[in-house]
């Protein structure tokens, strides 16, 4: 064990404690509102870990997740009279079923035709957010939504705890299944399909398993997001968080836990952080990126683990003799 | 005489055309250590593809203890009992080597994925049980120390003794080996060679699939040889080695191993 993994336990629950208790500590409102976002973005990206990071399918279909779940809970609070609650759960039970539809179907595809799929999905979720006006309301979108103020608090206050309500035992259970033997097993199926299946390995269950809890999650997620915003309208569909969404992947490093929900964090920081300077931010913010993934190509996750292999290298004599095998 | 453990009947596969593997027949004993041996292209491989179900044969009939594999996925068949490797070593890299092992035995372990998410009862005991053996066989390969190792950071030879390793986990009735020591220095194919027949002795089933002819001659107790698709000799590696067409279609034309 390295010291980061005897670290780990002490550190999350620091962190979790820093988080629960960020309202009274953080700087300012705004500081609040960022950690808002921190904490939904970085469900939505290790929902997209677990179908990227560990299936290995590069789905664009969670940005149209997102969507669909920001679009059912507006629709269920404004136009069905549901609560919040109910509409949020409603939320994410219409994306696990879209999703179990969608990807019983894009899961035969090999992972390229998949990738063009689930495109086409979101594009097709857009086009509904626009031209559906009966239900979506086209491009005025659907205004006064809220989350509600159980506390009091200062403004984002109570929505952050909302936020986090969700966002804590959401990440929970996705580390309970990254840990699991079924995260191990969809690493396995992204790593070696041929060699899974020949291990027994059905890997398309195992896929459509994490297609349709990544959708659950995302759609909650969206949902929260723009009850917090107040309105939800076709710009919930913009690529711009399928972007972030998938730099917090690829930073974290695909098929981390932890690193994810680091650079979830961060990266949720960093454009804030950036906007000193407006004319240079988006520099930048690609010049990180760039040297990011220059220098740490499975992300930082990636990169520690890497280390850790040189260790079992040196440690190894056999794999030192250079005619070892031919 | 028992049951054949492995029938394969009339199996034929062709690529546009050109016929890769030609009505081919065979069964195999259990308990034994079969050999599939033939020059490049002979139709060795594709016949592992055919019998676990990674091709769909074109015609032909597979079975295992007397149940028919014919038209089955992959890992059904796997599950059914039947393991294979491949000739290109897979391990899966970014995983412990012991995590390699295990994800190789759990499908039939008798726990489903409720179990392994809430870890019940019945998935501590399947997946103690699983470590043990995955300690038993890495023993066995001389890689126990390296257990919680990535996977990726051994050496070709040792990927190939894992994938071994693998291929044993779930106690299958029935290993096929896709040329387990083709790219392997000597000493090491000694090694292997050791650890088949110790497995052997202990009433493990092979069917190997090999370019080096010495060594399969040496562990297995039949020798069937394929020639451009088609069987051309069956028989114990004495009459194998009588055999004229062999001589002339193999041997003769290949008097040393060709690739490796």
């Amino acid at each position: 064990m390295g010291a980061l993994d005897r670290l780990t336990g002490p550190l999350v629950a620091a962190g979790i404690a820093a988080a629960i208790a960020l309202p009274f500590w953080a700087p300012s409102p705004y500081a609040v509102y960022v950690a808002i976002n921190a904490a939904l973005f970085t469900v939505a990206a290790m929902s997209l870990n677990l179908v990227y990071g560990f299936a290995g399918l590069l789905s664009f279909a969670q940005l149209g997740f997102w969507g669909i779940g920001a679009y059912v809970a507006a629709i269920g609070v404004k136009d069905l009279g549901l609560p919040i609650i109910p509409a949020f759960l409603l939320a994410g039970a219409v994306c696990a079923v879209v999703a179990a539809g969608v990807g019983h179907a894009a899961l035969r595809l090999n992972r390229h035709s998949f990738v063009v799929v689930s495109i086409a999905f979101t594009l097709l979720v857009l086009t509904l957010a626009r031209d559906w006006t009966e239900v979506t309301r086209g491009a005025l979108g659907i205004p006064g939504l809220g989350l509600p103020r159980p506390f009091g608090l200062t403004p984002p206050g109570d929505s952050y705890y909302v936020a986090l309500a969700f966002s804590l035992p959401a990440l929970g259970l996705l580390l309970v299944i990254a840990r699991s033997r079924v995260g191990r097993t969809l690493l396995a199926i992204r790593q070696d399909e041929s060699l899974a299946r020949s291990h027994g390995i059905a890997p398309r269950a195992y896929r459509l398993f994490a297609f349709v809890v990544a959708a659950a999650l995302t759609g909650i997620a969206g949902a929260i997001f723009v009850f917090h915003l107040t309105i939800v309208d076709p710009l919930i569909l913009d690529i711009y968080y399928m972007q972030t969404f998938l730099i917090m992947v690829i930073l974290g490093g695909m098929g981390s836990f932890w690193g994810v929900v680091v650079a979830g964090i961060l990266m949720s920081i960093l454009p804030e952080a950036l906007r000193f300077s407006n004319d240079l931010r988006m520099i930048l913010y690609g010049l990180l990126l760039i040297l990011a993934v220059t220098f740490m190509p499975y992300g930082f996750a990636g990169w520690l683990k890497a280390r850790r292999g040189e260790v079992w290298r040196r440690a190894t004599p056999a794999t030192r003799l250079p005619a070892g095998d031919a | 005489m028992s049951a054949p453990l492995l029938k394969a009947d009339g199996l034929c596969k062709s690529y546009a055309g050109v016929h890769a593997v030609a009505e081919v027949s065979f069964s195999l004993v259990e308990g034994t250590i079969t050999a599939m041996i033939g020059p490049n292209g002979s139709g060795k491989s594709t016949t592992v593809d055919l019998v676990t179900g990674f091709q769909a044969a074109d015609a032909g009939m597979v079975s295992l203890d007397g149940r028919a594999l014919t038209g089955l996925a992959p890992e059904q068949i796997a599950r059914s009992g039947l393991m294979r490797t491949f000739q290109q070593v897979r391990v899966y890299d970014t995983l412990a080597i012991e995590e390699n092992l295990l994800t190789a035995a759990q499908e039939t372990d008798g726990t489903g994925w409720l179990d392994a998410l809430l870890r019940s009862r019945r998935f501590r005991a399947a997946d103690s049980a699983a470590r043990a053996r995955a300690a038993e066989l890495l023993d066995l390969v001389g890689l126990a120390r390296m257990a919680q190792a990535p996977a990726g950071v051994l050496s070709y030879g040792q990927k190939k003794l894992v994938a071994l390793a693998g291929a044993l986990m779930p106690r299958p009735r029935l290993v096929i080996l896709d040329e387990p020591v083709a790219g392997v220095n000597p000493t090491r194919v000694l090694e292997v060679e050791a650890i088949i027949r110790r497995l052997h002795q202990a009433g493990q089933s092979f069917l190997i699939i090999e370019h080096n002819v010495d060594f399969v001659m040496r562990l297995s107790q039949r020798v069937i040889v394929l020639d451009q698709g088609r069987k051309i000799a069956d028989g114990t590696p004495e009459e194998v080695r009588a055999n004229e067409a062999v001589l002339e279609a193999y041997l003769g034309t290949e008097a040393e191993p060709a690739d490796a």
